[in-house]
């Protein structure tokens, strides 16, 4: 081991990226199995009689929940640590799941998945993990958050078919016993053995460095701070930085909502869930086929964009990239509005749009996060970053409902996608006004220069 | 007057809230949404043809596979640094 001997020192690989790969497996069970939601409803509502409203507020009652406990849940992490909080949101969340077997009385779905279930996924969201990684990661912080985010939509992708086969083969009870088990028997383990609240507690500093010129020993490089670092969360809204992230935040829950909600009638509207052959820009296709493609295009470019735009936001302006996110989405709507109403391209402009929009759906998610972590420390992170994913989640609550009755009021989504399209643009305004240089401890040098937060 | 006072808040969370939520309910939510992966699911079995257990087991197998990975993984590399 020494050098004096002359072998060869073999260095370990950063403890970072274990915690790195257990929080994407975390996000990846937890949300798969909460994503999977939708299949169960059939089968429990043909057993038990309810209507699909029933169901649906469960559902609704959950997503409401999850958005609200995200700040309660971000300041017990800040209070606590990371392993203590989504260690045990992980237990309560498997065992909910499984609990949901024993499901006889609407009353009790209600309560587990709309209560339960959903302040426990608020205690691993991509908030809280987003949180503990920034802890651990400052060069490479959007990359492993964006590394993060993209575990969510790979969680949907591959568990929700594995439950609709499980489903198929067994029953909802079955399915929900093994998705429950699922979380209890991999993750909980994983995250117990692996998560570490601090680099510090290891003797390691952020992204393995070594300390940085100017710190004190052992103090770790959360010491080179921004102007606005605070450790008291509330003292962020009375700085610039964080209504512009948070407005242009509230947009992209909008944004996405809006659509994903609305997809299914969209593409309907467009002739794509028909078995029929369909005109795709210069070539004829199944209607099916394409609608499937389209699909997993999109999906499989959410993991591109959001691993991508964390890279790229690692080298370059992170306020830059969030604002181009918000534009290149804004562009899609604009472009996929414009094939459908004037160039009459149909099902070529939902291609169009995942192709353009895919990149930049859940990219803006590592964005924000970083770049909160990068302005206000990591002191408040938690809560910080869960107010801002609160407000995301309004917004997201708020186009839902919008978006539906302007659908019944028009029996069109063009004004619907229109406002959703123009709300990014001044989105991506906001983004790129941020001071970053200014604000962000990227571009402070290693003496603390930390104030209170009263930014311009 | 303020017996009403205080049951607004009650009624409102019981009844417009719950109102509210409905509506949200009956305009889809994005993991609620049964038509959405039935339609999902017949565009999966027009390309996938095989027995859904098979399907089970090959996509169980790749779940397992992750936490699997992680701890090999840890345990190479410590081995490899106390090797070395």
């Amino acid at each position: 081991m020494t050098g004096e001997s002359g072998a060869r020192q073999r260095k370990p690989v950063f403890y970072g990226w274990y915690i790195v790969a257990t929080c994407i497996f975390v996000a990846f069970v937890t949300n798969g199995a909460r994503n999977s939601f939708g299949i169960f409803v059939l089968p429990m509502s043909e057993e038990f009689e309810w209507s699909r409203g029933t169901i649906s507020f469960a559902a609704a009652l959950g997503f409401l929940v999850n958005g609200i406990t995200q700040p309660f849940m971000g300041q017990l992490l800040d209070r606590f640590g990371g392993r203590r909080i989504i260690v045990a949101s992980i237990a309560v969340f498997g065992v909910a799941t499984v609990a949901l077997s024993l499901t006889i009385h609407y009353l009790f779905l209600i309560f587990m998945f709309g209560v339960v279930s959903s302040i426990a996924l608020s205690g691993m969201s991509l908030n809280n993990t987003g949180t503990l990684l920034s802890r651990w990661f400052r060069r490479r912080r959007a990359t492993v958050v964006g590394l993060n985010a993209a575990g969510l939509s790979a969680g949907g992708l591959l568990l929700v078919p594995l439950g609709m086969y499980l489903l198929q083969s067994t029953n909802w009870r079955v399915t929900w016993v093994a998705f429950g088990i699922a979380v209890l028997a991999l993750s909980v383990p994983l995250a117990f053995f692996f998560l570490k609240d601090d680099p510090k507690d290891m003797g390691l500093s952020p992204d393995g460095d070594e300390e940085p010129v100017g710190a004190s020993s052992g103090s770790g490089m959360n010491r080179i701070a921004g102007m606005l670092d605070t450790d008291r969360w509330a003292e962020c809204f009375r700085s610039m930085p964080f209504w512009q992230m948070t407005i242009a935040y509230f947009a992209c829950g909008y944004t996405t909502a809006v659509l994903s909600v609305h997809f299914l009638p969209f593409a309907n509207s467009l002739g794509l869930t028909e078995e029929s052959e369909v005109s795709v820009l210069w070539f004829q296709m199944n209607g099916a086929l394409l609608a499937s493609f389209i699909f997993a295009l999109m999906m499989g470019l959410n993991v591109v964009g959001s691993i991508g735009a964390g890279i790229l936001s690692d080298k370059f302006s992170r306020k830059n990239m969030l604002a181009l996110v918000y534009f290149v989405r804004g562009s899609a709507y604009m472009l996929m509005l414009a094939g459908v109403e004037f160039l009459g391209l149909g099902a070529g402009a939902l291609l169009i749009f995942a192709i353009v929009a895919g990149i930049s759906w859940i990219a803006t998610a590592p964005l924000t996060t970083a770049l909160i972590a990068d302005v206000y420390g990591v002191r408040a992170l938690g809560t910080i970053s869960g107010v801002a994913f609160m407000i995301h989640a309004f917004g997201s609550f708020i186009s839902i409902w919008v978006a539906g009755e302007l659908f019944d009021l028009t029996g069109s989504y063009t004004i619907p996608f229109l406002i959703a399209g123009l709300m990014l643009f001044p989105a991506s305004v906001f983004a790129f006004s941020i001071k970053e240089k200014k604000y962000s401890s990227r571009y402070q040098s290693a003496e603390p220069a930390v104030m209170p937060a009263a930014g311009d | 007057m303020i017996g009403t006072g205080l049951w607004m808040p009650v009624k409102w969370l019981g009844g417009e809230l719950a109102s509210l939520l409905l509506r949200l309910a009956t305009h889809h939510d994005d993991i609620v949404d049964p038509d959405f992966l039935a339609w999902l699911k017949a565009r999966l079995d027009h390309i996938i043809t095989l027995d859904p257990w098979v399907l089970v087991v090959i996509l169980t197998a790749i779940v397992l596979a992750i936490p699997a990975g992680i701890m090999g993984f840890y345990i190479y590399q410590q081995w490899r640094v106390d090797y070395s």
